[in-house]
Protein backbone atom coordinates (compact mmCIF):
# COMPACT_ATOMS: atom_id res chain seq x y z
CA UNK A 1 0.00 0.00 0.00
CA UNK A 2 1.39 3.42 -0.93
CA UNK A 3 2.37 5.78 1.91
CA UNK A 4 2.49 9.52 1.70
CA UNK A 5 2.82 10.68 5.19
CA UNK A 6 6.46 11.25 6.63
CA UNK A 7 8.56 8.31 7.85
CA UNK A 8 8.58 9.14 11.44
CA UNK A 9 4.77 9.73 11.58
CA UNK A 10 3.02 7.23 14.04
CA UNK A 11 1.17 4.52 12.98
CA UNK A 12 -1.56 5.17 15.63
CA UNK A 13 -1.49 8.56 18.10
CA UNK A 14 -4.07 9.51 20.38
CA UNK A 15 -4.12 12.88 21.58
CA UNK A 16 -6.47 14.15 24.44
CA UNK A 17 -8.69 11.31 23.92
CA UNK A 18 -11.65 11.31 25.88
CA UNK A 19 -15.07 9.87 25.96
CA UNK A 20 -18.02 10.59 28.82
CA UNK A 21 -21.08 8.25 28.82
CA UNK A 22 -24.30 10.02 29.64
CA UNK A 23 -24.84 13.73 29.86
CA UNK A 24 -24.15 16.18 33.11
CA UNK A 25 -23.54 14.94 36.10
CA UNK A 26 -24.40 11.84 35.88
CA UNK A 27 -22.32 10.62 32.62
CA UNK A 28 -19.38 8.22 33.16
CA UNK A 29 -16.09 9.50 32.51
CA UNK A 30 -14.74 6.38 30.64
CA UNK A 31 -11.62 7.46 29.17
CA UNK A 32 -10.23 10.48 30.15
CA UNK A 33 -7.16 12.35 28.44
CA UNK A 34 -5.27 9.70 26.67
CA UNK A 35 -2.09 10.87 24.98
CA UNK A 36 0.32 8.20 23.42
CA UNK A 37 1.99 7.17 20.24
CA UNK A 38 2.85 3.96 18.66
CA UNK A 39 5.86 3.73 16.08
CA UNK A 40 6.69 1.35 13.41
CA UNK A 41 8.38 -1.52 13.71
CA UNK A 42 7.21 -2.01 17.82
CA UNK A 43 4.66 -3.63 19.70
CA UNK A 44 3.10 -1.10 21.91
CA UNK A 45 1.26 -2.63 25.28
CA UNK A 46 -1.77 -1.08 26.51
CA UNK A 47 -2.10 -2.38 30.31
CA UNK A 48 -4.51 -1.97 32.73
CA UNK A 49 -7.28 -3.69 35.21
CA UNK A 50 -11.00 -4.72 33.60
CA UNK A 51 -12.45 -1.46 33.15
CA UNK A 52 -9.79 0.78 32.96
CA UNK A 53 -10.67 2.17 29.72
CA UNK A 54 -8.83 -0.15 27.67
CA UNK A 55 -11.80 -1.30 25.11
CA UNK A 56 -13.33 2.06 24.96
CA UNK A 57 -9.99 3.82 23.67
CA UNK A 58 -9.52 0.89 21.26
CA UNK A 59 -12.73 0.98 19.93
CA UNK A 60 -12.57 5.02 19.81
CA UNK A 61 -9.25 4.25 17.78
CA UNK A 62 -11.13 1.92 15.16
CA UNK A 63 -14.22 4.37 14.91
CA UNK A 64 -16.52 2.28 16.55
CA UNK A 65 -16.82 4.64 19.32
CA UNK A 66 -17.06 8.17 18.84
CA UNK A 67 -14.07 10.30 20.86
CA UNK A 68 -16.30 13.49 22.77
CA UNK A 69 -12.68 14.82 23.57
CA UNK A 70 -9.68 14.68 21.35
CA UNK A 71 -8.41 12.75 18.91
CA UNK A 72 -6.88 9.13 17.22
CA UNK A 73 -4.97 9.53 14.41
CA UNK A 74 -3.86 6.67 11.83
CA UNK A 75 -0.84 7.58 9.46
CA UNK A 76 -1.26 11.28 10.41
CA UNK A 77 -4.68 11.11 9.23
CA UNK A 78 -8.31 11.14 11.67
CA UNK A 79 -10.38 8.10 11.81
CA UNK A 80 -12.25 7.19 9.05
CA UNK A 81 -12.90 4.37 6.55
CA UNK A 82 -9.43 5.22 3.80
CA UNK A 83 -7.59 5.43 7.17
CA UNK A 84 -8.63 2.34 8.46
CA UNK A 85 -7.82 0.56 5.11
CA UNK A 86 -4.14 0.19 6.80
CA UNK A 87 -5.72 -1.18 10.50
CA UNK A 88 -5.93 -4.76 11.45
CA UNK A 89 -8.11 -5.42 14.17
CA UNK A 90 -9.33 -8.01 16.64
CA UNK A 91 -11.57 -7.00 19.46
CA UNK A 92 -14.32 -8.72 21.80
CA UNK A 93 -11.99 -12.00 21.07
CA UNK A 94 -12.95 -12.01 17.24
CA UNK A 95 -16.71 -11.55 16.78
CA UNK A 96 -17.97 -13.34 13.92
CA UNK A 97 -21.21 -14.72 11.63
CA UNK A 98 -22.54 -18.15 13.63
CA UNK A 99 -23.99 -19.41 10.74
CA UNK A 100 -20.86 -19.27 8.66
CA UNK A 101 -17.66 -21.28 8.69
CA UNK A 102 -14.32 -19.83 9.36
CA UNK A 103 -14.00 -19.81 5.72
CA UNK A 104 -17.04 -17.89 4.86
CA UNK A 105 -16.07 -15.47 7.88
CA UNK A 106 -12.96 -14.47 6.45
CA UNK A 107 -14.39 -14.12 2.69
CA UNK A 108 -17.08 -11.99 3.78
CA UNK A 109 -14.21 -9.99 5.31
CA UNK A 110 -12.20 -9.90 2.33
CA UNK A 111 -15.09 -8.70 0.27
CA UNK A 112 -16.27 -5.97 2.76
CA UNK A 113 -12.39 -4.72 2.61
CA UNK A 114 -12.66 -4.72 -1.26
CA UNK A 115 -10.29 -7.60 -1.56
CA UNK A 116 -10.00 -10.88 -3.56
CA UNK A 117 -9.30 -12.89 -0.44
CA UNK A 118 -6.31 -14.36 -1.98
CA UNK A 119 -4.62 -13.93 1.54
CA UNK A 120 -7.17 -16.25 2.92
CA UNK A 121 -5.66 -19.84 3.22
CA UNK A 122 -2.04 -18.17 3.93
CA UNK A 123 -3.95 -16.09 7.00
CA UNK A 124 -5.20 -19.43 8.38
CA UNK A 125 -2.38 -21.65 7.85
CA UNK A 126 -1.04 -18.84 9.85
CA UNK A 127 -3.02 -19.25 12.65
CA UNK A 128 -3.15 -22.68 12.08
CA UNK A 129 -6.92 -23.19 11.26
CA UNK A 130 -7.03 -24.38 8.10
CA UNK A 131 -8.09 -28.11 9.03
CA UNK A 132 -10.86 -26.09 11.26
CA UNK A 133 -11.91 -23.52 8.17
CA UNK A 134 -15.21 -25.50 6.84
CA UNK A 135 -16.52 -25.64 10.16
CA UNK A 136 -19.41 -22.98 11.40
CA UNK A 137 -17.97 -20.59 13.59
CA UNK A 138 -21.12 -21.52 16.26
CA UNK A 139 -18.66 -24.83 16.76
CA UNK A 140 -15.35 -23.19 17.35
CA UNK A 141 -13.61 -22.78 21.35
CA UNK A 142 -13.04 -19.68 22.37
CA UNK A 143 -9.08 -20.03 21.57
CA UNK A 144 -10.15 -20.82 18.34
CA UNK A 145 -12.12 -17.62 17.45
CA UNK A 146 -9.31 -15.90 19.15
CA UNK A 147 -6.77 -16.97 16.23
CA UNK A 148 -9.69 -16.47 13.83
CA UNK A 149 -9.74 -13.17 14.95
CA UNK A 150 -5.99 -12.83 14.68
CA UNK A 151 -6.85 -13.86 10.89
CA UNK A 152 -8.90 -11.50 9.99
CA UNK A 153 -6.90 -8.82 11.25
CA UNK A 154 -4.23 -10.28 9.29
CA UNK A 155 -6.29 -10.60 6.10
CA UNK A 156 -5.57 -7.44 4.53
CA UNK A 157 -1.59 -7.83 4.97
CA UNK A 158 -2.45 -4.24 7.28
CA UNK A 159 0.75 -2.00 8.44
CA UNK A 160 -0.61 -1.37 12.05
CA UNK A 161 -2.38 -3.84 14.03
CA UNK A 162 -4.85 -3.23 17.07
CA UNK A 163 -5.46 -5.86 19.29
CA UNK A 164 -7.80 -6.34 21.80
CA UNK A 165 -6.84 -8.88 24.60
CA UNK A 166 -5.29 -11.00 22.32
CA UNK A 167 -4.48 -13.57 24.31
CA UNK A 168 -7.79 -14.65 25.92
CA UNK A 169 -8.60 -17.82 25.65
CA UNK A 170 -5.03 -18.86 24.37
CA UNK A 171 -3.94 -22.07 25.97
CA UNK A 172 -0.13 -21.95 26.94
CA UNK A 173 1.00 -23.49 23.96
CA UNK A 174 -1.56 -20.93 21.77
CA UNK A 175 0.05 -18.25 23.51
CA UNK A 176 3.59 -19.09 22.80
CA UNK A 177 2.64 -18.93 19.38
CA UNK A 178 0.76 -15.55 19.67
CA UNK A 179 4.00 -13.83 21.15
CA UNK A 180 6.20 -15.36 18.19
CA UNK A 181 3.21 -13.88 15.70
CA UNK A 182 3.45 -10.28 17.10
CA UNK A 183 7.53 -9.68 17.74
CA UNK A 184 7.27 -10.98 13.90
CA UNK A 185 5.00 -8.73 12.55
CA UNK A 186 6.80 -5.79 14.20
CA UNK A 187 10.11 -7.53 12.85
CA UNK A 188 8.75 -7.22 9.30
CA UNK A 189 8.24 -3.00 10.02
CA UNK A 190 4.76 -3.28 11.19
CA UNK A 191 2.80 -1.36 14.49
CA UNK A 192 1.13 -3.53 16.87
CA UNK A 193 -0.47 -2.33 19.18
CA UNK A 194 -2.34 -4.37 21.58
CA UNK A 195 -4.54 -4.32 25.10
CA UNK A 196 -3.70 -6.82 27.77
CA UNK A 197 -4.62 -7.37 31.79
CA UNK A 198 -1.82 -10.24 31.53
CA UNK A 199 1.51 -8.39 32.29
CA UNK A 200 3.96 -11.24 32.13
CA UNK A 201 2.99 -11.58 28.51
CA UNK A 202 3.39 -7.85 27.60
CA UNK A 203 6.31 -7.62 29.77
CA UNK A 204 7.74 -10.70 27.09
CA UNK A 205 6.22 -8.91 23.56
CA UNK A 206 6.19 -5.44 24.23
CA UNK A 207 8.64 -3.19 23.83
CA UNK A 208 6.53 0.04 25.00
CA UNK A 209 3.89 0.28 27.19
CA UNK A 210 1.21 2.87 28.87
CA UNK A 211 -0.59 1.86 32.03
CA UNK A 212 -4.11 3.15 31.97
CA UNK A 213 -6.39 3.26 35.21
CA UNK A 214 -9.72 4.61 35.94
CA UNK A 215 -9.44 6.43 32.10
CA UNK A 216 -6.21 7.79 32.86
CA UNK A 217 -2.98 7.52 31.77
CA UNK A 218 -1.14 6.64 34.42
CA UNK A 219 2.77 5.91 32.62
CA UNK A 220 3.90 5.56 29.16
CA UNK A 221 7.61 3.68 29.08
CA UNK A 222 9.69 1.21 27.89
CA UNK A 223 9.36 -2.13 29.68
CA UNK A 224 13.01 -1.45 30.84
CA UNK A 225 12.41 1.69 32.29
CA UNK A 226 9.24 1.06 33.63
CA UNK A 227 11.40 -2.33 35.17
CA UNK A 228 14.13 -0.01 36.49
CA UNK A 229 11.98 2.38 38.21
CA UNK A 230 10.96 -0.33 41.17
CA UNK A 231 14.70 -0.54 41.17
CA UNK A 232 14.75 -2.27 45.22
CA UNK A 233 17.45 -4.35 47.41
CA UNK A 234 16.55 -7.46 49.20
CA UNK A 235 17.86 -7.88 52.70
CA UNK A 236 18.38 -11.13 54.16
CA UNK A 237 19.72 -10.87 58.02
CA UNK A 238 18.97 -11.71 61.23
CA UNK A 239 17.43 -10.78 63.88
CA UNK A 240 15.51 -9.06 61.09
CA UNK A 241 14.10 -6.53 63.70
CA UNK A 242 17.75 -5.65 64.67
CA UNK A 243 18.48 -5.03 60.69
CA UNK A 244 15.33 -3.01 60.15
CA UNK A 245 16.03 -1.25 63.05
CA UNK A 246 19.28 -0.06 61.72
CA UNK A 247 17.65 0.69 58.53
CA UNK A 248 15.41 2.80 59.79
CA UNK A 249 15.44 6.32 58.35
CA UNK A 250 18.09 5.83 56.20
CA UNK A 251 16.26 4.07 53.20
CA UNK A 252 12.55 3.19 53.05
CA UNK A 253 11.52 -0.61 53.05
CA UNK A 254 9.30 -3.01 53.33
CA UNK A 255 9.23 -6.35 54.82
CA UNK A 256 8.31 -9.11 52.83
CA UNK A 257 8.55 -12.64 53.17
CA UNK A 258 10.95 -12.90 56.23
CA UNK A 259 13.47 -10.00 54.60
CA UNK A 260 13.80 -6.40 53.63
CA UNK A 261 12.74 -5.02 50.47
CA UNK A 262 14.75 -1.84 50.38
CA UNK A 263 13.75 1.09 48.17
CA UNK A 264 17.69 1.68 47.19
CA UNK A 265 20.02 1.39 44.61
CA UNK A 266 22.69 -1.13 43.38
CA UNK A 267 25.43 1.99 44.22
CA UNK A 268 24.07 1.89 48.12
CA UNK A 269 24.55 -1.70 48.81
CA UNK A 270 27.95 -1.26 50.62
CA UNK A 271 26.35 1.43 52.98
CA UNK A 272 23.61 -0.64 53.88
CA UNK A 273 26.17 -3.80 54.80
CA UNK A 274 28.06 -1.26 56.65
CA UNK A 275 25.49 -0.30 58.21
CA UNK A 276 23.87 -3.66 59.27
CA UNK A 277 27.34 -4.62 60.66
CA UNK A 278 27.67 -1.81 62.49
CA UNK A 279 23.97 -2.92 63.94
CA UNK A 280 25.59 -6.41 65.02
CA UNK A 281 23.36 -7.91 63.01
CA UNK A 282 24.08 -11.26 60.48
CA UNK A 283 23.91 -10.87 56.95
CA UNK A 284 22.99 -13.45 54.37
CA UNK A 285 22.38 -11.59 51.08
CA UNK A 286 21.75 -8.39 49.83
CA UNK A 287 20.79 -7.91 46.81
CA UNK A 288 19.28 -7.10 43.44
CA UNK A 289 15.16 -7.44 44.12
CA UNK A 290 13.86 -7.63 40.34
CA UNK A 291 10.28 -7.01 40.19
CA UNK A 292 7.66 -7.88 37.89
CA UNK A 293 5.95 -5.52 35.37
CA UNK A 294 2.61 -6.89 37.40
CA UNK A 295 4.28 -5.52 40.77
CA UNK A 296 4.81 -2.38 39.13
CA UNK A 297 1.38 -2.30 37.70
CA UNK A 298 -0.16 -3.27 41.15
CA UNK A 299 2.24 -0.60 43.02
CA UNK A 300 0.92 1.94 39.93
CA UNK A 301 -2.53 1.92 40.31
CA UNK A 302 -2.79 1.03 44.25
CA UNK A 303 -0.55 4.73 44.20
CA UNK A 304 -3.20 6.14 41.81
CA UNK A 305 -7.04 4.77 44.25
CA UNK A 306 -4.91 6.58 46.91
CA UNK B 1 -20.19 -0.49 -3.04
CA UNK B 2 -20.61 -3.44 -5.47
CA UNK B 3 -17.71 -4.94 -2.67
CA UNK B 4 -20.07 -3.67 0.41
CA UNK B 5 -22.91 -5.54 -1.62
CA UNK B 6 -21.69 -9.16 -2.87
CA UNK B 7 -20.40 -9.37 1.05
CA UNK B 8 -23.44 -9.06 2.44
CA UNK B 9 -24.88 -11.63 -0.29
CA UNK B 10 -22.64 -13.88 0.78
CA UNK B 11 -22.98 -13.84 4.36
CA UNK B 12 -27.40 -13.80 3.92
CA UNK B 13 -27.77 -16.29 1.28
CA UNK B 14 -27.82 -19.28 3.05
CA UNK B 15 -28.93 -18.19 6.30
CA UNK B 16 -32.12 -19.68 8.11
CA UNK B 17 -33.79 -16.31 7.99
CA UNK B 18 -33.49 -15.74 4.24
CA UNK B 19 -34.77 -19.68 3.55
CA UNK B 20 -37.87 -18.82 5.69
CA UNK B 21 -38.72 -15.30 4.74
CA UNK B 22 -37.43 -15.15 1.32
CA UNK B 23 -36.71 -18.54 -0.24
CA UNK B 24 -40.12 -19.61 0.89
CA UNK B 25 -41.74 -17.60 -2.32
CA UNK B 26 -40.44 -20.39 -4.70
CA UNK B 27 -40.60 -23.04 -2.98
CA UNK B 28 -43.56 -22.96 -2.08
CA UNK B 29 -45.07 -22.04 -4.80
CA UNK B 30 -43.53 -25.42 -6.38
CA UNK B 31 -44.40 -27.64 -3.42
CA UNK B 32 -48.03 -26.28 -4.41
CA UNK B 33 -47.81 -26.07 -8.05
CA UNK B 34 -46.10 -29.93 -7.88
CA UNK B 35 -49.49 -30.78 -5.92
CA UNK B 36 -51.87 -29.61 -7.97
CA UNK B 37 -50.07 -31.18 -11.49
CA UNK B 38 -50.32 -34.49 -9.02
CA UNK B 39 -54.16 -34.01 -8.01
CA UNK B 40 -54.80 -33.10 -11.80
CA UNK B 41 -52.78 -36.04 -13.05
CA UNK B 42 -55.03 -38.11 -10.18
CA UNK B 43 -57.94 -36.97 -10.75
CA UNK B 44 -60.73 -38.26 -13.07
CA UNK B 45 -63.23 -34.93 -12.92
CA UNK B 46 -62.92 -32.30 -16.07
CA UNK B 47 -62.19 -28.57 -15.28
CA UNK B 48 -64.87 -27.32 -13.34
CA UNK B 49 -66.80 -23.53 -14.15
CA UNK B 50 -67.30 -21.72 -17.05
CA UNK B 51 -63.86 -21.02 -19.07
CA UNK B 52 -62.34 -17.50 -18.15
CA UNK B 53 -62.16 -14.17 -19.82
CA UNK B 54 -58.50 -13.73 -21.33
CA UNK B 55 -58.40 -10.59 -19.52
CA UNK B 56 -59.34 -12.32 -15.79
CA UNK B 57 -56.92 -15.24 -17.22
CA UNK B 58 -54.31 -12.83 -17.18
CA UNK B 59 -55.20 -10.95 -14.12
CA UNK B 60 -55.31 -14.03 -11.78
CA UNK B 61 -52.12 -15.29 -12.91
CA UNK B 62 -50.88 -11.87 -11.13
CA UNK B 63 -51.82 -13.19 -7.56
CA UNK B 64 -48.44 -13.52 -6.18
CA UNK B 65 -47.48 -10.13 -6.22
CA UNK B 66 -50.34 -9.14 -4.06
CA UNK B 67 -48.64 -11.47 -1.08
CA UNK B 68 -45.75 -8.75 -0.38
CA UNK B 69 -48.34 -5.98 0.42
CA UNK B 70 -50.84 -8.06 2.42
CA UNK B 71 -50.16 -8.10 6.29
CA UNK B 72 -48.74 -11.80 6.47
CA UNK B 73 -46.18 -10.92 3.60
CA UNK B 74 -45.07 -7.49 5.07
CA UNK B 75 -44.39 -9.38 8.31
CA UNK B 76 -42.35 -12.33 6.37
CA UNK B 77 -40.45 -8.60 4.61
CA UNK B 78 -40.40 -7.28 8.03
CA UNK B 79 -38.75 -10.16 9.60
CA UNK B 80 -36.04 -10.76 7.40
CA UNK B 81 -35.66 -7.23 6.92
CA UNK B 82 -35.10 -6.98 11.06
CA UNK B 83 -32.28 -9.94 10.43
CA UNK B 84 -30.39 -8.26 7.81
CA UNK B 85 -30.20 -4.94 9.91
CA UNK B 86 -30.49 -5.81 12.87
CA UNK B 87 -28.87 -9.03 13.20
CA UNK B 88 -25.20 -7.63 13.57
CA UNK B 89 -26.14 -6.21 16.75
CA UNK B 90 -26.98 -9.93 17.72
CA UNK B 91 -24.20 -11.07 16.27
CA UNK B 92 -21.94 -8.39 17.70
CA UNK B 93 -19.72 -8.01 14.04
CA UNK B 94 -20.62 -4.48 13.08
CA UNK B 95 -17.00 -4.50 15.25
CA UNK B 96 -15.70 -6.96 12.43
CA UNK B 97 -16.85 -4.85 9.33
CA UNK B 98 -17.30 -1.48 10.44
CA UNK B 99 -13.32 -0.30 10.30
CA UNK B 100 -13.53 -2.45 6.75
CA UNK B 101 -15.90 -0.25 5.22
CA UNK B 102 -17.57 3.08 5.18
CA UNK B 103 -20.77 2.96 7.41
CA UNK B 104 -23.21 4.20 5.06
CA UNK B 105 -22.06 1.72 2.68
CA UNK B 106 -22.48 -0.99 4.84
CA UNK B 107 -26.39 0.09 5.19
CA UNK B 108 -27.02 1.00 1.92
CA UNK B 109 -25.64 -2.93 0.82
CA UNK B 110 -28.43 -4.00 3.25
CA UNK B 111 -31.07 -2.13 1.52
CA UNK B 112 -29.72 -3.72 -1.98
CA UNK B 113 -29.63 -7.21 -0.51
CA UNK B 114 -32.96 -6.95 1.08
CA UNK B 115 -34.66 -5.68 -1.85
CA UNK B 116 -32.56 -7.87 -4.12
CA UNK B 117 -33.21 -10.93 -2.36
CA UNK B 118 -36.74 -10.47 -1.95
CA UNK B 119 -37.45 -9.49 -5.81
CA UNK B 120 -35.47 -12.37 -6.92
CA UNK B 121 -37.61 -14.51 -5.09
CA UNK B 122 -40.80 -12.93 -6.12
CA UNK B 123 -39.97 -13.08 -9.55
CA UNK B 124 -38.44 -16.57 -9.29
CA UNK B 125 -42.40 -17.38 -7.66
CA UNK B 126 -43.79 -15.60 -10.64
CA UNK B 127 -42.32 -17.38 -13.23
CA UNK B 128 -43.23 -20.79 -11.92
CA UNK B 129 -47.05 -19.49 -11.53
CA UNK B 130 -46.84 -18.32 -15.25
CA UNK B 131 -45.23 -21.96 -16.37
CA UNK B 132 -47.78 -23.65 -14.18
CA UNK B 133 -50.42 -21.73 -15.57
CA UNK B 134 -49.36 -22.44 -19.31
CA UNK B 135 -49.22 -26.36 -18.23
CA UNK B 136 -52.51 -26.57 -16.55
CA UNK B 137 -54.78 -23.92 -17.79
CA UNK B 138 -56.62 -24.15 -20.66
CA UNK B 139 -55.54 -20.96 -22.11
CA UNK B 140 -58.20 -18.29 -23.14
CA UNK B 141 -58.22 -16.76 -26.54
CA UNK B 142 -56.51 -13.79 -27.04
CA UNK B 143 -53.95 -14.18 -24.31
CA UNK B 144 -50.74 -12.93 -25.46
CA UNK B 145 -47.08 -13.14 -24.75
CA UNK B 146 -46.67 -9.77 -24.18
CA UNK B 147 -50.24 -8.87 -22.50
CA UNK B 148 -49.25 -11.44 -19.76
CA UNK B 149 -45.73 -9.66 -19.64
CA UNK B 150 -47.33 -6.50 -18.73
CA UNK B 151 -49.88 -7.43 -16.56
CA UNK B 152 -47.09 -9.18 -14.99
CA UNK B 153 -44.63 -6.16 -14.93
CA UNK B 154 -47.27 -3.61 -13.44
CA UNK B 155 -48.39 -5.87 -10.68
CA UNK B 156 -44.41 -6.18 -9.48
CA UNK B 157 -43.36 -2.60 -10.15
CA UNK B 158 -46.71 -1.64 -7.87
CA UNK B 159 -46.10 -4.25 -5.10
CA UNK B 160 -42.29 -2.38 -4.94
CA UNK B 161 -43.17 0.50 -2.96
CA UNK B 162 -44.60 -1.05 0.07
CA UNK B 163 -42.12 -3.71 -0.08
CA UNK B 164 -39.30 -0.66 -0.10
CA UNK B 165 -41.55 1.07 2.53
CA UNK B 166 -41.73 -2.13 4.65
CA UNK B 167 -37.71 -2.54 4.69
CA UNK B 168 -37.17 1.07 4.98
CA UNK B 169 -39.25 1.36 8.42
CA UNK B 170 -38.05 -2.10 9.60
CA UNK B 171 -34.09 -1.22 8.77
CA UNK B 172 -35.04 2.26 10.75
CA UNK B 173 -36.36 0.26 13.72
CA UNK B 174 -33.46 -2.04 13.50
CA UNK B 175 -31.01 0.43 14.02
CA UNK B 176 -32.85 2.71 16.37
CA UNK B 177 -33.54 -0.69 18.91
CA UNK B 178 -30.84 -2.86 17.75
CA UNK B 179 -32.76 -6.00 18.43
CA UNK B 180 -34.01 -8.37 15.83
CA UNK B 181 -37.09 -9.17 18.41
CA UNK B 182 -38.33 -5.54 18.88
CA UNK B 183 -37.52 -4.53 15.29
CA UNK B 184 -40.55 -7.10 14.69
CA UNK B 185 -42.44 -6.21 17.21
CA UNK B 186 -42.68 -2.71 16.18
CA UNK B 187 -43.15 -3.50 12.21
CA UNK B 188 -45.97 -5.74 13.29
CA UNK B 189 -47.08 -2.88 15.09
CA UNK B 190 -47.21 -0.76 12.15
CA UNK B 191 -48.57 -2.95 10.38
CA UNK B 192 -51.74 -3.18 12.92
CA UNK B 193 -51.92 0.15 13.01
CA UNK B 194 -51.96 0.55 8.74
CA UNK B 195 -55.14 -2.17 8.76
CA UNK B 196 -56.91 -0.26 11.82
CA UNK B 197 -56.07 3.19 10.27
CA UNK B 198 -59.62 3.67 8.63
CA UNK B 199 -61.41 2.75 12.20
CA UNK B 200 -58.96 5.35 14.04
CA UNK B 201 -59.76 8.04 11.46
CA UNK B 202 -63.44 7.42 12.05
CA UNK B 203 -63.37 7.23 15.46
CA UNK B 204 -61.04 10.41 16.06
CA UNK B 205 -62.05 12.62 13.87
CA UNK B 206 -65.47 13.41 15.80
CA UNK B 207 -63.11 14.99 18.18
CA UNK B 208 -60.57 16.97 16.07
CA UNK B 209 -61.61 16.25 12.88
CA UNK B 210 -58.84 19.32 11.17
CA UNK B 211 -56.12 17.53 12.43
CA UNK B 212 -57.53 13.74 11.58
CA UNK B 213 -57.85 15.21 8.69
CA UNK B 214 -54.46 16.18 8.09
CA UNK B 215 -52.81 12.84 9.89
CA UNK B 216 -54.79 10.67 7.22
CA UNK B 217 -53.01 12.87 3.83
CA UNK B 218 -49.66 13.58 5.66
CA UNK B 219 -48.94 9.62 7.43
CA UNK B 220 -48.31 7.00 5.31
CA UNK B 221 -50.78 4.56 6.37
CA UNK B 222 -53.28 6.09 4.13
CA UNK B 223 -51.06 6.26 0.93
CA UNK B 224 -49.78 2.43 1.58
CA UNK B 225 -53.53 1.03 1.65
CA UNK B 226 -54.17 3.41 -1.24
CA UNK B 227 -51.45 2.25 -3.45
CA UNK B 228 -52.26 -1.29 -2.51
CA UNK B 229 -55.55 -1.11 -3.76
CA UNK B 230 -54.34 0.41 -7.23
CA UNK B 231 -56.10 -2.10 -9.00
CA UNK B 232 -59.29 -1.58 -7.62
CA UNK B 233 -58.65 2.36 -8.70
CA UNK B 234 -57.12 3.14 -4.69
CA UNK B 235 -59.11 3.54 -1.64
CA UNK B 236 -61.59 5.93 -0.61
CA UNK B 237 -61.22 6.53 3.53
CA UNK B 238 -64.40 7.92 5.13
CA UNK B 239 -63.79 10.25 7.93
CA UNK B 240 -67.56 11.00 8.29
CA UNK B 241 -70.96 11.57 5.59
CA UNK B 242 -69.20 14.37 4.38
CA UNK B 243 -65.42 14.14 4.75
CA UNK B 244 -64.28 11.06 2.10
CA UNK B 245 -60.17 11.48 1.69
CA UNK B 246 -59.58 10.06 -1.82
CA UNK B 247 -56.08 10.46 -3.45
CA UNK B 248 -54.81 9.90 -6.88
CA UNK B 249 -52.13 7.23 -7.13
CA UNK B 250 -49.65 9.51 -7.90
CA UNK B 251 -49.85 11.39 -4.94
CA UNK B 252 -49.77 8.73 -3.04
CA UNK B 253 -47.27 7.08 -4.64
CA UNK B 254 -44.75 10.89 -3.64
CA UNK B 255 -46.37 10.78 -0.88
CA UNK B 256 -44.50 7.25 0.56
CA UNK B 257 -41.55 7.88 -1.68
CA UNK B 258 -41.28 10.48 0.86
CA UNK B 259 -41.31 8.58 3.90
CA UNK B 260 -39.09 5.74 2.59
CA UNK B 261 -36.36 8.42 1.50
CA UNK B 262 -37.02 9.87 5.70
CA UNK B 263 -37.03 6.85 6.91
CA UNK B 264 -33.84 5.80 5.10
CA UNK B 265 -31.76 9.15 5.94
CA UNK B 266 -32.93 8.87 9.49
CA UNK B 267 -31.62 5.35 9.32
CA UNK B 268 -28.06 6.31 7.86
CA UNK B 269 -27.96 9.57 10.19
CA UNK B 270 -28.22 7.42 13.20
CA UNK B 271 -26.02 4.72 12.19
CA UNK B 272 -22.98 6.96 11.24
CA UNK B 273 -23.66 8.69 14.82
CA UNK B 274 -23.89 5.41 16.45
CA UNK B 275 -21.74 4.26 19.35
CA UNK B 276 -20.82 0.00 18.84
CA UNK B 277 -19.44 -0.64 22.48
Amino acid sequence: MATSEPSGTPALELRGLGKTYGRGAGGKRAVDDVSLSVRRGEVYGFLGPNGAGKSTTIRMALGLIRPTDGEALLYGEPVSAKALRRVGSLVDGGTFYPFLSGRDNLRVLARTQGSDGSRIEAVLERVDLTRDAKRKVKGYSTGMKQRLGVAAALLDDPELVILDEPANGLDAAGIQDMRNLLRGLAADGKAVFLSSHLLHEVEQICDRVAVVHKGKLLREATVREMLDQGEALRVEAEPLDAAAAALDGQWPFTRAEGSLKVQAGRADAPAIVRRLVEANTNVFRVGPDDQSLEEIFLNMTRDSDA
Amino acid sequence: MLDAVLAEALKLRRHRATWLMVWIYPIAVTLILAGVLLYSALSTHGPAGPPQSAADWIQDGTVLWKVPTSGAGRFLIAGFAAVVFAGEYGWNTWKLIIPARARWQLIAAKWVVALGFLMLALIAADLIIVLGSLLLDKIPAGVTVAAVAKAHWQAGAHALLPILYTIAFAGLFAILTQSILATVILSIALVVIEGLWPLIGLFAHQYAPALISWLVKVLPFYHVSNLNAWARGGMDMMLDKSTIVSMSWTTSFWALTAWIVAAGAATQARFLRQDLN
